[in-house]
């Protein structure tokens, strides 16, 4: 039959229509599922949701580079300690000539003092920041890394497949590929500590309470206090990330 | 036959309709059949890894717990400015120690000490911090210092200010106001300020 300008409205009527209708059901499921809310919206709205909330604060004006933090991480979490593979790390910061700051990653954990060195500087602690939003988990290609409820991110070392998107994907570098079993390992706030009420293993070494942690969902924790009170700053906010861990004293330029 | 306008709706309708029986019904299962698992928590997979790791050891046992022991030198410590420094940050992780008596390091080399308190320009100011040489002359931190009282050092820090020209003989000498133990005999009158630094 030839095509009259009649029926072609009417086929193509019908078939955007059809589309239309196709299309109204994936897009109610996807509202459906995005209204149960994300992290943030659960502890506010309810505490029965989260049982646990944990936060690190760091701050950046205590940290004197000693690194005891860096070798109680590698001691209570099996990560190797003569190679240069850190769950937790030191970032120092100086000030060149020219008004630059220049960073040097240190991740040794020995016992001896730096050469000294009389540029103005700091000292920043860098691990996961076990982001309420991580770029990590959505790129997963076997869901084998996960955020728990209390908002750890964890690996299963049994899924993972080594694949090391995760670690191109983390704008931290808080990943690395462990030599021994092959997989992707990263901080995960000492779970193993946190969930029998005692801090991670950086937190509880520090000399001069440079880290702290806490669970903000109990009502009167410091860290939720420190929280409220302090200029707390996250690492490169502007990527959405919505990191867990705050510093303060961080300075422009820190990345 | 001539055909109809509506086999193309027809066709339509038909996809549309088995789409929307497969969406729906996937939709409705999933919230009346799949268990609501906590947020966060999606597949067994994960629970087993959660477990799997809230199951590893402990290894640094806090000081809380090395006090239960080793009371005194607890007591000494808890009131002395190295009070933030935990047990286990000079002397190692205690885990071992406390599950199968293993030996306690005790590193008296000065690396430890200079680990924390060589002087950075990046360390804080308000942070004690040495220039070792100035400060001891080369002589191990432990000759003077005791780790578990830092701040009583020994020989004793002076406590009151030092004009330029005072002669210690005035107040420390024979017959003055506070004189010189008989040990220090052998010194001589010019080197008192070599092993008593200021502040106390």
């Amino acid at each position: 039959m030839a095509m009259t300008r009649r029926k072609f409205l009417k086929v193509s009527g019908v078939t955007i229509g059809g589309l239309v209708v196709y299309s109204l059901l994936p897009l109610g499921l996807w509202l459906r599922k995005t209204s149960k809310g994300g992290a943030e919206e659960s502890v506010a709205v309810s505490n029965q949701a989260l049982p646990h909330h944990w936060v690190m604060l760091i701050d950046v004006t205590k940290c004197i580079g000693c690194r005891r933090c860096l070798n109680a991480c590698k001691q209570e979490n099996d990560v190797p300690m003569d190679l240069e593979l850190n769950r937790t790390w030191l970032e120092k910061y100086h000030l060149t000539d020219n008004g630059d700051w220049q960073v040097e990653f240190i991740s040794r954990t020995e016992l001896a003092p730096e050469p000294a060195a009389e540029e103005k500087g700091f000292y920043v602690p860098k691990l996961c920041n076990q982001c309420a939003n991580p770029p990590c988990v959505s790129v997963c290609p076997v869901n084998a890394t996960f955020k728990t409820k209390d908002g750890v991110i964890l690996v299963d070392r049994e899924r993972c497949i080594g694949c090391k998107y995760c670690i191109v994907a983390c704008p931290y570098g808080a990943r690395y590929l462990h030599p021994e079993t092959k997989v992707v390992d990263k901080c995960t706030f000492c779970y193993h500590r946190i969930i029998r009420g005692v801090p991670p293993a950086c937190v509880a070494v520090c000399p001069t309470g440079a880290r702290a942690f806490g669970d903000i969902n109990i009502p009167d924790d410091p860290v939720r206090q420190r929280l409220a009170e302090e200029a707390l700053r996250v690492i490169k906010p502007s990527l959405g990330t919505k990191p867990t861990v705050y510093y303060n004293g961080l300075r422009e330029g820190v990345r | 036959m001539k055909r109809s306008i509506l086999s193309p709706l027809i066709i339509l309708g038909v996809v549309a309709g088995i789409v929307a029986v497969f969406l729906g019904g996937w939709w409705i299962l999933s919230s009346l059949v799949a268990p609501a698992l906590p947020q966060g928590t999606r597949t067994l997979y994960q629970e087993a890894t959660i477990v799997r790791t809230m199951e590893l050891p402990v290894a640094y046992v806090g000081s809380e717990r090395c006090r239960q022991c080793h009371q005194s030198v607890s007591e000494e410590w808890l009131h002395s400015s190295h009070r933030t420094v935990t047990c286990e940050d000079c002397h190692g992780q205690g885990s071992e120690h406390v599950r199968r008596g293993t030996p306690m390091l005790v590193n008296t080399s000065i690396d430890l000490c200079l680990t924390c308190h060589a002087r950075q320009a990046a360390k804080p100011a308000s942070f004690p911090q040495v220039n070792f040489q100035e400060h001891s002359g080369g002589r191990p931190c432990l000759e003077c210092h005791n780790p578990m009282n830092p701040g009583s050092v020994s020989p004793p820090r002076i406590p009151h200010i030092i004009n330029e020209g005072t002669n210690c003989l005035t107040c420390h000498g024979n017959g003055g106001l506070k004189p010189m133990p008989a040990d220090h005999e052998q010194r001589s009158n010019q080197t008192c300020l070599q092993c008593h630094g200021q502040g106390g």
